[in-house]
């Protein structure tokens, strides 16, 4: 045990000395000023619909639905002609306009105004709802058979609207994923770099502390140093201790997984300039479940098999508790597994390699 | 310019001879395959919906044969496992018979009491039970669907592969800083550095001749992102003159880490931190709504994102294109001004 603390000790030393702790700490302060006072907190998003009602039905169900409701539904999504509409579609890309007027036909038309990649399936999506509502919402009872409302009930798992989180916060769990969770990978490339140019790896082979001690120092330094990081960021930002323990616990079992990545990288590459490349491309793969965090309709399976999918998931759950505490436990015992056998898997590669080496 | 090219062969010889050559061929390629993989299933969502498809509580197949022309449709074989996907990470409705009440159930994983109605189950349902018993109704509305006028002349390629575009070359951007710096550690370690000091070969030479590597891979890199992204009818010169403003970045932030790490350690650690801002403005430009994007004006790779974008999606003019690059310049140029003490002491 002493043996382990004096190998932190040095670590710690040589990493305040390297400047890469104070850069860490240093960093996270910017990053949580930034949250705090730069970056907005509520923000109304751009229409992604705009509607231009000619026959006013859907803005007075709107309202109406609004008031019994007790719901803020001001989305500024309702235009009052076709310039404005197509005004708003030049500037956000991707969205689209709905134009309803009474038919000649039927008893409404209803014109979709797409930009040149909106999808079919997007198309036929809008086309079940409008002849759905319009079906339903046409004065004074609708134009359904009254037996099909029977046809169908809905329930609900949850009551009630999730509360607005603000923006500030709401982008925190992908901030803390790249500036503390994979710390490892790019830290522990780098440490094994230096040692090895150094000669203190095979220095260590032959000390009673060994190869084992020498990883596990380094993982207690880099888990230190970002339990400085995240407390940095977390408390602030989210105003108090809300989930924090959990969070840690979430963020602890990533900086793990990065960390026996980074030494599976550094084991392998002689020099750490060369496993950049590939730290590179595996931080952008990790990033990627970060688009399903913020447009959740978005979820391939595929996704589920990026380790960073449970600690991106796992802190949301953690930083806004709705219900959702299973998902913490989860994801916990996701990377927790998966940490399990990377931490053996790391440390035999890499001693094998050092063997090998000398 | 014997010199220049003297020390271009130099750095690809060492590049080559470290496996980083082949490492930089190869790992920008998968990047961009990472990227091409995912697009298809961004582009394809609409909406997904869990449906129970075995024994008394299962939909029916042409229910979900009507589903599946607009959402991705995913099955279980009851009702539990069903509503384990709705709590789940992701977004999702789920659908089942009840064959006591003989209704189909729409469940969401949150709901407003006064919402008793609309669910995207609900609709399909009601729609699929008029068509099945009463196929004489006519329909209440017509719905005609298609691109503005105004919006004819815009790429038919999807958001997602020209934001994808976009943060692909800033990626590159961000690697070929990482290859100059380290690159220049890497001779601080050795002492090349100290022993290119008697060669006839200037300072200037020397860094220039360290950045004609990266350029390439980045002139490389930005045409084959656009062959695999289905970009290439987007305007080539603008893309390459964004490659070559951006280098700025490039060289910036290469020299910055170059100048302030003694080691690779350091440069690693810098180099990574450094990257958070290139995070910052993919965050920031791909969440924030056009008004709040002042909050990272501030970065220049938000800018580089910002051009590539309008390129991209060829909705910016040449004026829009011309003041864009300026600023992105001068951000680049007021961090440089800024800096350029530690930067000139990190190198000389």
């Amino acid at each position: 045990m002493r043996r382990i603390f004096n190998l932190f000790k040095k670590d710690v030393l040589l990493g305040i000395k390297d400047i890469f702790i104070l850069l860490e700490l240093a960093f996270a302060v910017v990053i949580m000023f930034m949250l705090l006072f730069i970056f907005p907190k509520e923000i109304k998003q751009d229409a992604m619909v705009y509607i231009y009602d000619q026959t006013g039905l859907i803005q007075n169900i709107i309202d109406q639905f609004a008031e019994k409701a007790d719901i803020d539904m001001d989305m500024e999504l309702f235009v009052d002609n076709r310039e404005d509409m197509i005004a708003g579609m030049t500037k956000n890309k991707s969205a689209m306009g709905i134009i309803i007027s009474y038919g000649e036909e039927t008893l409404y038309e209803t014109e979709m105004l797409v930009q040149p990649y909106t999808t079919k399936a997007m198309m036929k999506y809008v086309e079940t709802e409008m002849e759905d509502m319009l079906s339903i919402l046409h004065p004074p009872f609708g134009t359904y058979p009254l037996e099909i409302y029977n046809s169908v009930r809905i329930t609900s798992l949850q009551e009630g609207l999730r509360d607005e989180i603000p923006f500030n916060k709401r982008v925190l769990p992908p901030i803390i994923m790249m500036m503390v969770g994979i710390i490892g990978m790019f830290a522990m490339v780098s440490l094994i770099g230096q040692e090895r140019s150094d000669a203190t790896i095979r220095a260590f082979r032959v000390t009673p502390a060994g190869l084992w001690g020498f990883i596990f120092s380094k993982h207690l330094m880099l888990m230190a140093v970002s339990i400085a990081t995240f407390s940095i960021l977390y408390i602030p930002v989210i105003g108090g201790f809300q989930g924090y323990l959990q969070a840690l616990l979430i963020i602890m079992l990533t900086v793990i997984f990065g960390s026996t990545i980074g030494i599976i990288l550094g084991s392998f590459f002689d020099n750490p300039m060369t496993s950049m490349g590939l730290v590179v491309l595996l931080m952008l793969v990790i990033s990627l479940p970060a688009i399903s965090l913020f447009a959740p309709v978005f979820s391939p399976l595929w996704l589920k098999f990026i380790p960073s999918y449970y600690t991106l998931f796992g802190l949301d759950a953690a930083m806004f508790p709705d219900n959702n505490a299973h998902i913490i436990w989860q994801s916990a015992a996701i990377l927790g597994a998966l940490d399990l056998v990377l931490v053996f898997l790391s440390a035999w590669i890499f001693s094998t390699r050092i063997r090998r080496e000398a | 310019m014997r010199q220049l090219i003297q020390m271009f062969k130099f750095d690809v010889k060492t590049v080559f001879k470290s496996f980083m050559g082949g490492y930089i061929a190869i790992v920008p390629l998968l990047i961009i395959v990472v990227l091409r993989f995912f697009l298809p299933d961004m582009d394809s969502t609409t909406s997904t919906i869990a449906v129970v498809t075995e024994g008394s509580h299962a939909v029916r197949q042409e229910v979900i044969d009507e589903l599946e022309s607009f959402a991705k449709v995913i099955k279980y074989e009851n009702i539990d496992d069903m509503e384990q996907k709705l709590r789940g990470t992701g977004s999702a409705e789920g659908l089942y018979w009840d064959p006591e009440k003989e209704q189909y159930v729409s469940v969401l994983e949150r709901n407003i009491k006064a919402n008793t109605i609309f669910s995207t189950g609900a609709r399909m349902v009601r729609q699929y039970y008029v068509k099945a018993n009463y196929p004489e109704r006519t329909k209440t509305n017509t719905f005609t669907y298609g691109v503005p006028e105004e919006l004819s002349d815009r790429s038919e390629v999807s958001p997602v592969a020209t934001m994808g575009g976009s943060i692909y070359i800033m990626f590159m951007v961000f690697i070929g800083s990482f290859i100059i710096g380290l690159g220049i550690v890497n001779d601080k370690e050795l002492g090349t550095n100290q022993a290119l000091k008697i060669t006839p070969l200037t300072k200037s030479e020397y860094f220039i001749g360290k950045s004609i590597f990266p350029f390439l891979i980045q002139l490389f890199y930005a045409i084959v992102a656009l062959l695999i992204l289905g970009l290439m009818h987007v305007n080539i010169l603008q893309v390459y003159i964004v490659v070559l403003t951006s280098f700025g970045i490039t060289l910036f932030i290469g020299l910055l880490i170059g100048a302030l790490a003694h080691n690779e350690n350091e440069a690693i650690g810098i180099g990574k931190l450094l990257g958070m801002l290139l995070m910052l403005s993919i965050l920031g430009g791909t969440l924030l709504p056009d008004k709040w994007q002042w909050v990272v004006y501030w970065t220049p790779f938000y800018w580089v994102f910002d051009i590539l974008e309008a390129v991209f999606t060829e909705t910016g003019t040449w004026i829009d294109f011309i003041w864009k690059n300026a600023v992105m310049l001068g951000t680049t140029s007021l961090y440089f001004f800024l800096l350029r003490k530690p930067i000139t002491k990190g190198l000389s």
